[in-house]
This record gives C-alpha cells, structure tokens and sequence, in this order.
C-alpha cells in the first residue's frame, strides 16, 4: 500500500521514489550485480523501500559523505562487473562528484571501447526547492558531457519504466526526480502499477493533443502545465520530454509541424538551458511550419530563495503560463 | 615465479619503451606521453610481487605500469600511437589505458581518482565477485594533496577493502618541491590518520620493493584491510660538469676507484650513480665559493651561527652550532643582523710527506740520462721551499717546450724573481737564459731541463685552462713548502691590489678550486669568482679562453668587511651562505659514492648519498641501497653482476622488439570516429 502524501514539500513525491525503487528492486531479483551505494542509504531504504532491504541487505552499502569518492569507488565496483546505483542526495552535491561523473564515468565505456562489457551506472539525485544551494537545478550542466543519459520523469509510471531501461541499458545515466511534485495530483492512470513495460531513453511523451498550440515541457513544469491546460481546457499538444538527453526531437518537431506554434516552460534558468535546445532543434527542422515565435518560459535567473514565502516565485507562475499560452493561439 | 633477470629486462623494457617514445614526441608522432624514468623497480618490483590474479589501477604514468603487469607490447605501442590495433582500439591514448585480460583494471589521468576508484573495485571484488584476490592502486605522493586520495582511504579504511596502495614518493607534484604541498615528511605518516598500517621502503631497490610488496599483499590478503608501501624514490645528485676535486675531473667522468677528495682528505670512490632528471635544483652559493647545483634533497654539511641577543650590544655571533647534514632546502641565507647557514670548507691535515721528486720515471732515453749526468743535473730533486717556490711559479707563468725545457713568461720588472729563479736551477743543476721581448716589457727565462720539464707537464696540467696542483703539494704535510708554493704561484700570477688582497686570475677552474683548499689549509680565506668575457685579460694580455677565474685573498690577520663572517677554525672555514635558490633542469644528474662519504662541490664539503641526519652512517647492506637511489637499472646490473656483453645483447633485444612493434603500429590504420548524436 502506498503512503498518503502529506503537503509538506519533503514528504511529497512519494510516488515517483515508489517507481524507481519498485523498479530496482524488480531488477534487482534478476539481475545479482546491482548494487545501491550512496550516503545514508541504508537509512533511506529503511525508509522508502523496506522490500529492498529485506530481500537484499547484502547489496546496500552507506558511504561516507564524500561524493566525489562515493561515485568514484561505485565507478570502481563497475569495473569488475557490478551496476551500480549510486544515490548522490540533493543536486547540490552533484557540484561535489563533478569530476567523477563527467571525468571518470562518462569517460568509461568510451576510453576501454571494444575490449571489454560497456559499463552500466546510475547516478540518482533529487530536486527540491530549499535554499540557495539546497535543491538547485542543474540538469542541463550535464546535458553537455558526451557520454552521459540525462533523465528527468514526471509520473511514477514513467520514473520505473525509465528506471528499468537505465539499469539495463550500459552507459551513465543521471536519474533525476523532482521532489516538489505532489502526490495528490498524480492521476490515477500515471500511478504505477507494477507491471510497467520499460521506457526507452529519447523517447517524449505526448500527454496531450491539440491542434492549436505545442507546449514542451519536463519534471515539475509538466505537472504545472498540464494541470493550466486542463483546468482551461487548452487546445493544445502537451509534450513530456522524459529525457534531456537523449532528446526527442521527432515527437516534437513533428507536433510543432502540426501546430504551428511552441511554447516551452522549464523549472530551470531559461538561458543556455534544455528549452534553448528545443527551440533550436525546432527552428533547425521546421522553421517554415513556425506561425509565431517560439517562447520559453522558466525560472527567473536567480539563487533558490531561502525563504518559504519565496519559493512560489521560482517555477513560472499559473497565470503566466496560461497568458502566453493564449497569447500563441491568438 | 619470475627470476630477477626478467625483473630487470622487464625495466630495461619500459626505459627503451619510454626513451623511443620520447623521440616519437618530439618527432610528433605520439602526443603528449608522461613518463616513468628512474621509477621502473616500483611497478615492475610490485607486479612481480602480486599475484597474477591480483589486479591494478594505476595513475596517469602507465607505461611502466602496463609492461609491468603484463600488457603485450606490440597493441600497446599501437594503442600507445592511438591505432585501431591497440588494447583499446586507440580509444584510450596513454592515461587511461585498460586491459582487463591482464587485470590492468584502469589508469586515470587525474591525479587522485585512482584511489577512490581501487577502492571501490577491491570492495567488488570482495564482495560481488567473492575472489581472494587482492587490488594494487598506484599513486604518487603529491595525489595526497589531493581530496579524492583521501576520501578514497577514508573509504577503504572504514569497509575494510583488500587494497595495497603503493605510493610512489618522488617528493615532486609536477614541478613542485615537496613542502609547498605535504606537511609530513612521509606519506605513510598520512595514512596513520585513516587507520591505515604503512611502510616507507626504498623504492629504487627492486629486491626490497618485492619484498616489502610480498609482505603487504599477505597482509591484505589475510586481514582484508588496506595497507600502504611508501616507495621513497628521493633523488640525490649534482648536474654532469660538477667539477669534483680529487682526479679533478666533471663528476660525469669519475669511475669507480677514481680518488675524490672529502672532508678527510683524498678518498676511493666505491660507487658512481647517474640518473634523468628534469625539474628544479638548488643552487647555493658560499660566500668566496663558487655556485653549486645541487639535487634539493642533498645533504651538505653546514652549521648555523648563534647571535648574541643580549640588551645594548651589537649583533655579535657568539658560536656556532655542531655541524650537520642539512638539505640546501632547509637552508638559510645569511643575512646582516640575523642567523644563517654556513658551508664548511675542510682545512686538509695533509698527509702526504714526499721529501724528493723522482724525475727517473721522466727519463726518455739513454742519452738524456748521459746528458743529465754529465751535465751535473739530478735525477732526484729535493722537495724544498725553494723548489716549491719555482713549482708555484711554473703553475703561474710556465710552459713546456719540447725538446728544450720549460718557459716562465715573466716581466722586465720582476727582477727579484728573476734572480730567484736564476738560483734555483743553478741549484738544480740546470742552465738558464733570458729573452727579452722586443715589443713589449716581457721576458722569457728559458729553463734548459727537458726532463723535468716534462715532469711539470705531467705533475700540473699542460695548458693554462688544464693546469692544476698535483696532490704532493695538495696535500703535502709540511705547510712551509704548501706557503711557499702558494708564494711562488702568488708572485707569478698576482698581483697586490690598493685593499691589501692578493688578486690572481686562471683559466683552469681546478687551479683555483685547489687554490682555494691550500689557502684553507694556510688559514686563509680565498675568494673565488667567474670573470666575465670582456675581463678576460691576464695581467694586460689578452687570453685566449672563455672564461677566466678570479682567486682573491689576504695574508693580513684584520678581516675585510666581505670576509666578516667567515670563520677560520682548526680543522674548517665556515663561510656564509650568501644566495639559495631554484633553477630549471633537465638533463642527467650523478652522484658518488667514497670512502669518507662526502666529497667537495665548490670546495664545500657534501654527502655522497643519502643519510638520515643524525643517523650513524653504516647501513646493512647500504652499499647496494645507495646505490639504489640513483637509477634502479645500474643498480639491478651491479646485483646481478652482468658483463657489458650481457647487457648489450638484452638492451639490443628488446630495443629490436620495440622498433619492430613501433614500426608495425605505425602501419596500423587510425580507429574510426565513432560519434554520438547530437540530440
């Protein structure tokens, strides 16, 4: 039985942490080489996945809160066959194990190319709204490394079919989940239902369709919008990208062909961010089907508040959403 | 298992390896390569010791390590030259080479990863593949300044993972020196600090590295916790053209049984070592000595001043502490008002009690002889002040002529010399005629004595740059004839200036290093200097040579401000430190080792190896360990007592396999630029 969700920004999410630990812990009953490593572990899978712990207790391991060496010695378990699942806290700390993500993992499989089994590693980090280094986003840093997946889903239906697929695909991917999304507003349909298929990377999900206008978005703002489209029942193609990278720019490119139009809302910094990529990727492949200018909509340029009555200020408003939304299909 | 000869083909293997890649960097066809010159016994002393099951990651340094573990030559060279042939299809380039078959786990280029990540693979090992095998991470000591280093020990102390970390000290992060980024004198004493048991050992010694390697790894083994070997690869020596008192000769050029003089005087020398080097060196310059370059670890026998600090009084040095063995780096200069370093200048006892001069060994023929003996002149010559005088004279201003004698080049105006001289040969038995130069005031006293003559060549050098003191007056015991040679040589070559010194100036760099050591033994305190170029001129002529030397000193007892602070005891001068400070090098560096075990630079007494201060001298099997310090190969050749023959035909093997390896690579096509797409 799944727990209710409480309001509070730390308990929501519940869900999607309930996907991708149902799917580890699927995995895990087939597949003897995944590990969890990560700082607390043991702790956070007392808590969120008492299963896991039950049946494989032998394959969690607590490291010290050095993450540069966590994900480093994770690296190392991989080398002689391991996939490990290294759990880097908050985003924030990504900053600390920069270098081993994109100077040692990401460089892995291309460096020892043919000779040996490509490595799988999977390196989960949440977002949050906290503070000025307390659940900051920084998807779109690691978007440029070659040699990394990034992995951002929306839904706990997704978030285990996406887990699935990166446990069992070789390569370095970066699972990220959204913390501040709510529980109560995942429909049912989104709900994981434990026989989910797995999802292949790069491939969007068209939550929506319209005729009139293509909104793209990922994580938290997909919830944001899509919760705007239905209550104003906006005649729209509503794309949840699911991977950054690997992008899905058919799905998209396809869509804005039809309508003409594309509105992007992200939960980061617009400027040299993932929406910046979609826009390019659409003007690039069907600028003459373009009826007006793209837009993006995304958090200010600016640290996370610290403070609780800031924080509304930081994901692009409701309104705001709905007036550009309304102002394209003009 | 394998036998040391193979150990040592295997680092004679990665030094070609290594010096033919050097040559394709420069040519261009390899990129970028960091090598592992004069480290070969760790890698190679390590491997041998581990398992072959056992595996390894390694820093950015790999060659040595992949020859080391087994890596086949021919794809590592290609892989080496970034062909598609190679262990891993060119993809890796030199720094993250990985060849699991031989359980070359992986290598990283940032300095530190590979602790974390050996960490992390011995855990897996233990734990996932459940092997009783062991994991090696090689690091060098400047990685310790490193976090990842750290926490990568914090790890695999606290899981308790089978991991040997080997650490090769080479007290060098890049081009740093040790204390700008280690506090502690070893990184075994880091260690402590993670509960982490660890050895320092002599990484240059391939024996003691295997066995200290085979101790570690049982330990792991057994008890599944981490342990560090600390291999000290510290580095002693000076640059090739060190002149080294003794044969007199650029250090580059001593051999075993040449005679090197130390503190105690003249001594064998019982070992020579010579390594690569490329980095800094400290350059230390003695007031009145010349500069020494010198390795920044090599001890040099020095003392620091005591000031008196009393109330109301000058700065006054009221002693001077016992001398030691300190590092250049660990010197202070001495400056006005406060306490400094001195270098020591040995004052010889002398021990050398000649009384005659043999010319027999001089005579050529059976007429010469019936000459001399008609002629009245004498086969044996009485070692005397006067002769001594005439001797410092020859070594100032005198030449030999063949088949007439020997020259002094004098002036019109040094008639007492003249007549001095005119008294000598009489004495000896020989005729005398003087020319008087037509252009200028010179004269020319023709000595007709070509016996002797040709003694003089051989006892001081033919040729002004090549002149030198043979060591029957160096190191003569009776100081009357030492101060009359040194007058002759004065009253030839010098002159007096306005301040009371007496000025003279060479072409031979030995003259005036041994200059400087009889001044020392008369107690006085000589000054030494280069002259440049433009004042290239002896006594108003010009000469011919690039560069002259300047030896400048005072008879009188009152001391020139300059001379202040050198300090003239029974037994050594101390004399100041003026200047310590870095300079680039690269290039070879050598060392010795002797009897006494110092030897002069610059006329300051140096240790010939490394010992630690305050440690007796004598080692077990020291010897072979200092020995050891220099260059691992030479050492492992002395052990093995190979003939030039045998090393001929190894080297000319395994330079024939890598040529044949290079020269297939570099047929090999390049890998295909396999891409990702871009979205």
């Amino acid at each position: 039985v799944l727990p209710s969700a409480p309001s509070k920004i730390w308990f929501r999410n519940r869900f999607i942490r309930d996907g991708i630990y149902q799917a580890i812990y699927e995995k895990m009953k087939s597949d003897p080489s995944i590990y969890l490593f990560g700082e607390g572990s043991n702790m956070k899978v007392h808590f969120d996945a008492p299963y896991i712990e039950k049946d494989f207790p032998e394959r969690i391991m607590t490291l010290p809160i050095s993450e540069d060496g966590n994900t480093n010695f994770a690296v190392g378990t991989s080398l002689v066959g391991v996939k490990p699942i290294v759990d880097v806290i908050s985003s924030d700390f990504l900053f600390r194990t920069m270098d081993s993500i994109c100077n040692t993992a990401a460089k892995l499989n291309h460096v020892s190319a043919e000779i040996d089994e490509p490595k799988t590693i999977v390196i989960r980090s949440e977002f949050f709204l906290g503070g000025p280094t307390t659940g900051q986003r920084i998807e779109s840093l690691f978007t440029h490394i070659p040699g990394l997946n990034v992995i951002l889903p929306s839904n706990p239906r997704d978030a285990r079919g996406l887990m699935k697929t990166a446990l069992e695909q070789p390569g370095v991917s970066l699972f990220f989940e959204d913390r501040m999304i709510s529980d109560t507003e995942t429909k049912e349909a989104d709900k994981d239902t434990g026989v989910t298929d797995k999802i292949p990377f790069g491939l969007a999900k068209v939550r929506k369709t319209g005729s009139r206008l293509t909104i793209v978005s990922y994580a938290i703002t997909a919830r944001l919008v899509e919760s705007v489209v239905d209550e104003h029942e906006i005649d729209c193609d509503l794309i949840d990208l699911r991977s950054l990278y690997p992008l899905d720019l058919d799905t998209i490119s396809e869509s804005v062909s039809k309508t003409g139009r594309l509105m992007v809302v992200e939960p980061d910094v617009t400027f040299a961010g993932t929406g910046a990529e979609v826009c390019a990727g659409v003007v690039e492949r069907c600028f003459s089907d373009l009826r007006k200018p793209v837009v993006r909509l995304g958090a200010p340029r600016m640290v996370t508040p610290a403070s609780l009555g800031l924080h509304g200020n930081v994901l692009p408003p409701r309104s705001e959403i709905l007036r550009v939304a309304k102002e394209l299909m003009a | 298992l394998t036998t040391e000869l193979d150990l040592y083909k295997r680092m004679v293997t990665i030094r070609i390896l290594e010096d033919e890649f050097q040559k394709l960097c420069l040519l261009g066809e390899a990129g970028d390569l960091h090598f592992n010159k004069g480290q070969e016994a760790i890698s190679v002393g390590a491997c041998a010791a581990l398992e072959p099951t056992d595996y390894i990651v390694t820093h950015h340094r790999t060659i040595a390590h992949s020859i080391a573990k087994g890596v086949p030559m021919r794809p590592l060279v290609a892989e080496l030259l970034g062909k598609s042939t190679g262990i891993n299809k060119g993809m890796a380039g030199e720094m993250h080479l990985r060849f699991p078959p031989v359980r070359y786990m992986f290598s990283f280029q940032l300095v530190g990863t590979c602790v974390p990540v050996a960490a992390g693979l011995a855990w897996a090992v233990k734990n996932f593949l459940k092997e009783r095998n062991i994991v090696a991470c090689f690091f060098g000591d400047a990685a310790t300044g490193n976090g990842q280093a750290h926490e990568g020990l914090n790890i695999a102390a606290v899981r308790r993972v089978p991991l040997l970390l080997v650490c090769e000290n080479n007290g060098l992060a890049g081009n740093v020196r040790k204390e700008y980024y280690q506090p502690t004198k070893t990184v075994a004493e880091r260690a402590a600090g993670y509960a982490i048991e660890a050895t320092t050992i002599d990484g240059n010694h391939i024996p003691e590295v295997v066995e200290a390697v085979k101790t570690a790894a049982k330990v792991v083994r057994e008890t599944s916790r981490p342990y560090l070997v600390e291999m000290d690869t510290t580095r002693l020596c000076v640059r090739g053209e060190t002149l080294v008192l003794g044969d007199n000769l650029p250090i580059s050029a001593y051999q075993v049984g040449s005679t090197a003089a130390g503190l105690h005087g003249l001594g064998k020398v019982t070992k020579t070592f010579r390594r690569p080097f490329s980095g800094k060196l400290t350059r230390v310059k003695g007031r009145g000595l010349m500069p020494m370059e010198v390795t920044p670890e090599h001890p040099i026998l020095s003392c620091r001043s005591i000031t008196s600090r009393a109330k109301g009084s000058n700065h006054r040095i009221v002693g001077f502490t016992p001398l030691v063995w300190k590092s250049p780096r660990e010197m202070v200069e001495k400056k006005m008002q406060k306490d400094g370093d001195y270098l020591v200048i040995p004052r010889f006892e002398g021990n050398i009690v000649t009384a005659e001069l043999d010319l027999t060994q001089f005579v050529r023929t059976a007429r010469g002889l019936h000459v001399m003996q008609t002629k009245g002149s004498k086969l044996k010559l009485e070692l005397n002040q006067e002769l001594a005088w005439l001797l410092g004279l020859y070594v100032a201003e005198g030449f030999k002529v063949a088949d007439e004698g020997f020259r002094l080049a004098l002036n019109q105006n040094e008639k007492d010399i003249v007549r001095r001289v005119q008294k000598v040969t009489k004495e000896l038995g020989y005729s005398m005629s003087i020319i008087k130069s037509k252009i200028s005031r010179g004269i020319t006293l023709r000595v007709y004595a070509t016996t002797l003559a040709r003694g003089l060549a051989e006892w001081f050098g033919q040729g002004a740059a090549k002149k030198n003191i043979p060591d029957f007056i160096l190191f003569h015991k009776n100081l009357q004839l030492v101060r009359a040679f040194v007058e002759g040589y004065a009253e030839g070559d010098g002159h007096r200036t306005k301040s009371g010194y007496i000025e003279t100036t060479t072409t031979s760099k030995v003259l005036v290093a041994q200059l400087q050591l009889l001044l020392a033994r008369l107690g006085y305190i000589g000054h030494a200097y280069t002259l440049d170029v433009d004042e290239s001129q002896i006594r108003g002529r010009r000469i011919a040579a690039r560069t002259a030397y300047r030896l400048r000193w005072r008879e009188s007892p009152t001391k020139s401000k300059r001379q202040a602070n050198q300090h003239v005891f029974k037994n050594y001068i101390l004399t100041p430190v003026d200047i310590v400070e870095d300079v680039e090098y690269s290039g070879e560096v050598f060392n010795l080792e002797t009897e006494d075990n110092t030897y002069l630079v610059s006329n300051a007494v140096v240790h010939n190896c490394w010992h630690k201060q305050g440690q007796p001298d004598a080692r077990p099997k020291e010897e072979l360990a200092e020995l050891a310090k220099r260059d691992p190969i030479l050492f492992e050749e002395e052990r093995l007592r190979l003939s030039a023959a045998q090393k001929q035909k190894i080297s000319d093997t395994i330079h024939t396999e890598i040529l044949e390896a290079i020269e297939s690579a570099r047929r090999e096509p390049f890998p295909k630029f396999v891409t990702q797409p871009q979205r």
